[in-house]
């Protein structure tokens, strides 16, 4: 074989194997900026809307730097494209608005709602019992756990509900229990983190102390098994952020101040400095960068990692909770009392 | 049917035997175990007190906490809370704290978890006191093992009812003395609240136990000691299998069951007793006409 075929083979091999078109070739730039604290903004129906909630904020912007809706939240705050509820810490009922602001319907059952994609979810008052509502606020089913919820994750098509006690359900969207899994290497059975891929196909655990595990389950046949499982080395005892990107590739999972990106495929784990307790991510999947935000002391900083874990941009800005989002044209961001947006430049 | 009574009864045994101290210094009780809240049973009970600091009822290790600092991903109605676990698998949970103190995780009586708060789904400044008992799975009634409460008042019995259900719907009669009815199927129905010396007459729970006795009889008995899921709904133990929809008609009126009333003189006895041994009873002669 000469050599011109050997390079040619070799070059083939990295761009199949390794190569990746990063986008280190772009950089970011300020784009528009909105002071929430002093700006009013109108309520205009309009479609293409993008939810936010940082601080006491939510609302929507079109990305073309129009705050649609701007408010305080009361105590909480449920949100998504089609619609939100803005919640006090107690009420005589949830009132549901579309992003214009409109009633348009109640709930009267006691509770706290959040959504989770465009599903709608409701938590009793003791986090004993999940219901899910359609989006007019009507309960479809609840489901009763015998210990208290620490954590939900859902696509679609499933949920999976992390308990203080009884491991983790997984349901349908009936409510329907179709995959359990009770902890049983410690000393407790308790979840403090569950997510879910888009396809269902994998689900991530964090579990139990001494040790406290990371377990990420595929989907076989019927069942679920565990196929990749790590020991943290400092265990936490509060619910912990996870999740997994898009394109379902790679699971995450807060650390202190590390984000770890484990890689379903390869079932390979690496570190991102993220300078600060997670806040935000934003992970597409391949091909892509990893974004985060992450707060120290009223300091928030956004980062931009490739998947090697290098730092590609770093932006602070002052506040103690954040927002961030993205598109094809740059990132949206939060914090304070300032949305602004980072166009995507090429270099 | 055995199992689960040998279940209740084991636990109950292991609680009763248990001398935990108040997380609060001059507890007042404002929601017993059982109550409604919230549209369901109360997994716990609600305390006020005096003074800010809460301590754990037992010592153990905080296994499960949420503050301000550490945030979460689902909303929290109970608040800021900290979960302690206990030997035996035994959890005690702190919820609508103010602040969560988790210094290091291993905890005695004697180390300070938090203060007294109103967060979370709350409907005052209070300590919302839960306990489960892991192995078991179920919610078990705090009073059970913490010291007694001082406590003098008996528990109020107000209007009875007596529901037929006939093709025009529910035909509602009170007992205000002695009743006539026609024989048929009645859901007995009664209002009960019982007072702590302590909350005075503003914060009215719910009793420990309620017992009908009909004719002699005893027909039911509700307590309030222990709840556990079973097929999907919280069911109260050792209570003829009561559900939240199938117990209460409203927070304060209690449906003590269905019963078939046959002509004659009919004699129901209600006995109520609130946690520290306080009784009250009420005696109702019926006139069952065909």
């Amino acid at each position: 074989m000469s050599m011109y075929k050997i390079s040619f083979l070799l070059i083939l091999a990295y761009v199949v194997l390794i190569g990746r078109p990063v986008e280190q070739e772009y950089s970011l730039e300020p784009g528009w900026i909105s002071d929430l604290s002093t700006e009013e903004y109108v309520t205009a129906p309009a479609s293409g809307e993008v939810p936010f909630t940082f601080s006491d904020h939510f609302g929507y912007f079109s990305p073309d730097n129009a705050v649609m809706l701007h408010d305080k939240v009361l105590y909480g705050i449920a949100l998504d494209e089609k619609g939100f509820i803005n919640y006090s810490s107690i009420n005589a009922a949830l009132v549901l608005q579309s992003p214009d602001g409109m009633v348009y319907g109640r709930l009267d059952d006691a509770g706290y709602p959040f959504f989770i994609g465009s599903r709608r979810f409701l938590l009793n008052s003791d986090g004993t019992a999940l219901s899910e509502m359609n989006p007019d606020g009507e309960i479809l089913w609840t489901n009763r756990f015998s210990s208290m919820i620490t954590d939900v994750s859902a696509s679609l098509t499933s949920l999976v509900v992390g308990t203080l006690n009884s491991g983790i359900r997984m349901l349908d969207t009936s409510g329907k229990e179709t995959f359990s899994y009770k902890p049983e290497f410690s000393r407790t059975n308790t979840v403090y983190g569950t997510a879910l891929s888009s396809d269902d196909s994998s689900i991530l655990v964090i579990s139990g102390l001494d040790p406290q595990k990371v377990l990420l389950f595929t989907k076989k046949n019927s069942g679920y098994r565990i196929v990749f499982s790590m020991d943290l080395e400092h265990e936490y005892r509060f619910q912990r952020q996870c999740g997994f990107s898009v394109d379902g590739n790679f699971a995450y999972f807060d650390y202190g101040s590390y984000l770890f990106l484990l890689n379903t495929v390869r079932r390979e784990v690496k570190e991102f400095p993220v300078g600060g307790t997670l806040q935000r991510v934003v992970i597409a999947g391949l091909n892509d960068l990893v974004y985060t935000s992450a707060e120290t002391g009223d300091v928030i900083r956004f980062s931009g990692f490739d998947l090697d874990g290098d730092q590609i941009f770093r932006y602070t800005s002052r506040g103690r909770d954040s927002f961030l989002d993205k598109d094809a044209s740059g990132l949206y961001a939060g914090a304070g009392d300032y949305l602004f947006k980072l166009k995507k430049v090429k270099r | 049917m055995k199992k689960t009574f040998f279940t209740l009864f084991l636990s109950i045994s292991v609680f009763s035997g248990f001398a935990f101290q108040w997380p609060v210094s001059d507890p007042v009780l404002v929601t017993s175990f059982g109550e409604s809240r919230f549209g369901d049973f109360s997994k716990g009970i609600e305390l006020q007190s005096g003074s800010e600091d809460v301590y754990p009822i037992d010592q153990g290790e905080v296994v499960f906490y949420r503050s301000g600092e550490t945030g979460g991903e689902i909303p929290s109605p109970l608040g800021n809370f900290a979960v302690i676990q206990h030997e035996r698998g035994i959890y005690s949970i702190y919820a609508h704290l103010d602040k969560v103190y988790v210094p290091d995780y291993k905890f005695t009586e004697k180390n300070r978890l938090g203060t007294i708060g109103s967060t979370g789904l709350s409907t005052g400044k209070s300590l919302f006191l839960i306990l489960l008992d892991g192995e078991f799975e179920q919610y078990i009634n705090p009073l059970l093992s913490l010291p007694p409460m001082l406590d003098l008042k008996k528990p109020r019995i107000g209007p009875v009812y007596f529901i037929a259900e006939n093709k025009q719907g529910n035909q509602k009669n009170e007992a205000k003395g002695d009743l006539t009815l026609k024989s048929g199927v009645y859901s007995i129905q009664v209002e009960i609240k019982d007072f702590n010396d302590n909350a005075g007459n503003y914060s009215p729970t719910a009793p420990f136990s309620i017992s009908l006795y009909l004719n002699g009889e005893n027909r039911k008995n509700i307590k309030f000691e222990s709840l556990k899921l079973e097929t999907g709904n919280m069911v109260l133990q050792n209570s003829g299998e009561s559900t939240y929809d199938t117990l209460y008609s409203s927070p304060w009126v209690y449906k003590i069951g269905n019963f078939d009333l046959s002509p004659g003189d009919t004699r129901i006895e209600l006995a109520v007793k609130d946690f520290e041994g306080n009784e009250t009873s009420r005696i109702l002669k019926i006139t069952v006409v065909e």
